[in-house]
């Protein structure tokens, strides 16, 4: 890995109280981001303001302002992209936050690898969005969201119209956790609990239809617990 | 009464004088006539005996107004003088027994209502606010209210003994052997009943020459709580029954007051183990982030460094390091999960899953060198299930890797699974030497290590005890089952939706 020139190297907001991880974040992202550290959540808020960052790191468990709040402040104005620390065990947590607007989760004890290719995947996708993604391609499968089908290999795939909306939604939202309450609601309007087990039967329906290996998912990826993420 | 008593008299009186000085023309008719008053009035004054007594003196009375002189009577009397002392005494008896079983209605309904105007000051005494009861003293109350000779209220303990709620009790039944052996019979009777039947909640009486005894049984609830005792001195006693009815209520009203105070206490109970299961709750959830964060922190750099170009040895060792921090990272993992699930405090997180999503979890989960020893064997469809989807793969991950680890390298480990009747099976199978029956209940004991575990030189010994705990959780069990020729099976058993209606086996 070649360190990449300063004046285009992404900025990254780090906020997390325990000095460890702080040091643990810098020694794995210094070498390619430039990073503001915040440890709590005030001057979280402060920072990004000032800094304007490209991707946002955030610690749920924070004194003070809690995680969940910094994320709900900062979804108001800021466009970049939230990736949010979190412990096992806190999937309602998870949950919360991806439904107040933050992007992505990674569970502590992560790896630096794991960490970055995180990171990478959210500004590529930060990126490509200033333009409309006409198509979006998940290995074989392109989902094209213009032409309102989906191919698989260059042939077309038969979809149920409510398989259709699954698929756009997830394709649109590409490489982003989407909860399960955001896809029912994206996809019959309101939410209801009864509706979870409806969605099982056609992610299940849906994947019949655009995997290879029913064992290991390529494209629609179950998050457990949380919800399901479009893989480009 | 008396008052027509004073009046029956005094006309007695007043018409013997006005009669007195011309007894020859008084008709027999008249003073039959005033005698028959006399005698109703005083027999319905005071009763039969006393009604036979003035009959016999009004007869008196007449024969000598009659001229009859009182040593002539009565045998120089007129035959239909004694018809007259007959009429009398017909009166005397018919009105005497009319007006005596008025009076005696009249007392047992007095009776009657001091012994529920007793029954009511000892339930209005027990009453939830009502200040803190003292049981003995009401007991001595009602005893003294209602002249009954003892009341002796003996309640079982918590290891079925017999005891007394007050000393002096316990006193006066030592003194009263035969008392004793009446009450713990009753005791015994209730306490021998399962389930307590309508024969329990009787009371139970025995007369005696001196006594008449009555016990009755404080149930509440299908709960017995103690014996009721009360001991009735003879003395011209016709009271035995309503005493036993008195007693019987009482009881009821004593026992549903023990039921009250029991599930308060029971309340408490599982108050303070709630509270000492929130405290215990919220110590792992610090200890958990206190052990986590260094813990993160150390793995993110590590393999921070290991993304660098390095030296071959130095690669080599920060590799072994990388490995043991995920060993002690899975080890505290598991020491956190079997505190939480201790505590009760875990709230499954339950939603529909597809199982299929537990599978891949599994799969992509394995550590390379295990990946081409594990075969799903999973058919296309199954129901939909509502799980915690998270712990739900934990539990079959701890399976999986025991399966991994008890059985010899290079052998196949497969994951199968099955639905009926709204009841699904998951399964791991391997080809390693089985379980004995008599492992088998152990197998899920915290920190047991099975017989096998030369093949397994990793681990705490806890992860059965998570896998046992999660499907506990579900509404499920796990099981173990012998493979031909050999290996084990170790089969969790769902409803596809805990505490749904059709799970009501």
């Amino acid at each position: 890995m070649t360190p990449v020139e300063s004046s285009t190297r992404p900025k990254l907001l780090v906020v997390d109280d325990e000095p460890q991880i702080l040091r643990a974040l810098r020694a794995i992202l210094s070498k390619n981001y430039d990073i503001t550290v915040a440890a709590s959540g005030e001057e979280a808020l402060e920072s990004a303001a000032e800094t304007k960052p490209d991707l946002v790191i955030l610690d749920l468990a924070l004194p003070g302002v809690s995680g969940m709040e910094v994320c709900r402040s900062l979804r108001e104005w800021l466009d970049a992209p939230i990736l949010i620390l979190s412990v096992r065990n806190q999937e309602a947590d998870k949950i919360a936050a991806l439904d107040l607007g933050a992007d992505d989760y990674i569970t502590k004890p992560f790896s630096a690898g794991e960490l970055t290719a995180h990171i990478r995947a959210l500004l590529r996708r930060a990126l490509s969005d200033s333009g409309r993604p006409g198509q979006v391609r998940s290995g074989d499968l392109t989902v094209d969201l213009d032409e309102r089908n989906v191919t698989l290999d260059g042939e077309l795939v038969k979809l149920t119209p409510i398989e259709y909306a699954i698929i756009s939604t997830l394709a649109s939202n590409a490489d982003r956790v989407v909860t399960s309450g955001m896809l029912i609601k994206s996809v019959w309007g309101v939410a209801r609990p009864e509706d979870s087990r409806a969605l099982r039967v056609h992610i299940s329906n849906l994947r019949s239809k655009i995997e290879r290996d029913l064992a290991v998912p390529r494209h629609v990826v179950t998050e457990p617990g949380v919800g399901y993420r479009f893989l480009t | 009464v008396a008052l027509i008593g004073l009046l029956a008299i005094a006309a007695l009186v007043l018409t013997s004088v006005f009669f007195a000085p011309d007894r020859s023309q008084a008709a027999a008719e008249r003073y039959t006539l005033i005698g028959l008053l006399v005698v109703s009035g005083a027999a319905q004054w005071r009763g039969t005996r006393t009604g036979l007594v003035v009959a016999f003196a009004v007869f008196m009375v007449l024969g000598a107004l009659r001229g009859i002189a009182p040593y002539q009577m009565p045998y120089g009397a007129r035959l239909d003088f004694f018809f007259d002392l007959g009429l009398f005494l017909a009166v005397a008896v018919v009105q005497g027994l009319a007006t005596g079983g008025l009076a005696r209605r009249e007392r047992i309904a007095q009776d009657n209502e001091r012994r529920m105007a007793a029954v009511n000051r000892l339930s209005a005494a027990l009453m939830p606010s009502a200040p803190d009861a003292n049981l003995p003293s009401l007991l001595v109350g009602m005893q003294d209210e209602l002249a009954i000779d003892r009341v002796v209220l003996l309640l079982q303990d918590s290891s079925g003994q017999l005891g007394f709620a007050s000393p002096s009790d316990g006193e006066w039944m030592a003194r009263h052997p035969d008392a004793m052996a009446f009450a713990t019979g009753v005791a015994a009777r209730c306490a021998s009943a399962a389930p307590l039947s309508e024969y329990c909640m009787s009371s139970e009486a025995v007369a005696t020459p001196r006594a008449l005894d009555l016990g009755a049984p404080l149930v509440s609830g299908g709960e017995f709580y103690g014996v009721l005792y009360a001991r009735q001195e003879r003395r011209r006693g016709e009271r035995g029954a309503s005493e036993a009815t008195l007693l019987e209520l009482a009881s009821h009203v004593l026992a549903a007051f023990l039921a009250r105070k029991q599930l308060e206490m029971d309340v408490a109970d599982a108050r303070a183990t709630e509270a000492s299961n929130r405290l215990k709750a919220s110590l792992v959830s610090s200890v958990s982030h206190e052990l986590k964060t260094p813990l993160a922190a150390a793995t993110a750099t590590v393999s921070g460094l290991l993304e660098e170009v390095l030296p071959e040895p130095v690669r080599t060792e920060l590799s072994a390091a990388r490995s043991d921090l995920e060993l002690l990272n899975s080890q505290i993992a598991d020491l956190l999960d079997i505190a939480l699930l201790e505590t009760s405090t875990w709230q499954p997180a339950f939603d529909w899953n597809d199982l299929h999503d537990v599978f891949s979890s599994l799969m992509s989960g394995l550590a390379a060198a295990d990946r081409g020893r594990v075969h799903l064997e999973v058919p296309t469809e199954l129901p939909m299930v509502r799980i915690d989807v998270v712990q739900l793969t934990r539990a079959m991950r701890h399976i999986l890797e025991n399966a991994l680890a008890y059985s010899p390298p290079e052998t196949p480990v497969t994951i199968g699974a099955s639905s009926e009747g709204g009841r699904v099976r998951i399964w791991v199978q391997d080809c390693g030497p089985g379980v004995a029956p008599s492992e088998r209940e152990r197998l899920f004991d915290k920190f047991y290590r099975g017989e096998a575990s030369r093949f397994a030189p990793h681990g705490t010994g806890l992860g059965l005890t998570i896998a046992a705990e999660i499907a506990r959780f579900h509404g499920g069990s796990i099981r173990i089952e012998d493979v031909e020729p050999h290996g084990a099976r170790f089969v969790v058993e769902l409803p596809a939706e805990p505490g749904a209606a059709d799970d009501a086996r």
